[in-house]
């Protein structure tokens, strides 16, 4: 199918790569500037580094990536990403889903940045609990603009 | 995949300089590598990021623990000419003024 992988891999540290490439190839397919494929890398990072060691605890259980450009409408299209795993279901109440909040060096915490970059990142973050495992699945539409923001930041 | 060399200068000063991607398969070796410095009583870190195009979660909360190091030990821990791509995660964290964060590395 034009536009879309699929992708059934071991859970482990080293694949992150192969993911990557993927994350790579969608973004330029979808003409998403540097910035933008950046961000877009590092969700998708971030939710395959939160299954790796929190799902299944570093055993390199199965998982199954897709990766696709869907036309939400005749002006635009989004990137949708779905993981799903055979993991405990996750306790999605544990996720601080909220803005991130400015900190400073006196109080500032190594770690919990994972979720929360997700968020800020993507447009909608979805979690299903299926009755082994999760799904989770990440919409990101193009931002325009995202460079002037970065810019003006 | 990730290259981390670390350069005493003097007794005062010590430079880093960090080549390639930072996740979840390579933060492991840079705190690895900036761990002993930790150990340290004084003086400044310095850490070329000119050569990292891509930080993950992973490699700033190595980053995170030379700032508590140089909050507990009264040094400076500096991060050096982050490309824009990886500033950009930075601001995006809101970390961007919490580190100390410069121009071209020495």
């Amino acid at each position: 199918m034009k536009n879309k992988f699929t992708l059934k891999l071991p859970a482990q540290c080293d694949c992150v790569f192969i993911l990557r490439s993927i994350v790579n190839v969608l973004c330029k397919w979808a003409k998403l500037s540097a910035i933008e494929k950046n961000r877009v890398g590092l969700a998708i990072d971030e939710l395959y580094a939160n299954i790796v060691r929190h799902g299944y605890q570093g055993e390199p259980k199965p998982l199954t990536f897709d990766a696709e450009i869907i036309h939400e409408n005749e002006a635009s299209e989004a990137l949708m990403f779905t993981f799903q795993d055979c993991a405990p279901v996750f306790d999605i109440s544990a996720w601080k889903c909220g803005e991130i909040e400015p900190c400073c060096a006196e109080t500032i915490t190594a770690g919990g940045l994972g979720i929360p970059l997700i968020h800020a990142i993507m447009d909608e973050v979805k979690h299903e609990a299926l009755e082994h495992g999760n799904r989770w699945t990440l919409l990101y539409r193009s931002k325009k603009n995202i460079k002037k923001e970065v810019c003006d930041a | 995949m990730l290259e981390v060399e670390v350069k005493n200068v003097n007794e005062h000063e010590t430079w880093v300089q960090v080549i390639g991607d930072v996740n979840i398969q390579t933060s492991p070796s840079l705190r690895a590598k900036l761990k002993p410095l930790f150990e340290q009583k004084g003086g400044d870190i310095h850490i070329d990021l000119s050569g990292v195009s891509f930080m993950d979660s992973s490699g700033i909360a190595t980053l995170v623990e030379g700032l508590q190091w140089a909050r507990n030990r009264e040094g400076h821990f500096v991060l050096h000419d982050l490309k824009e791509t990886v500033n950009d995660i930075f601001v995006l964290a809101k970390l961007d003024t919490v580190f100390e964060i410069a121009g071209k590395s020495a």
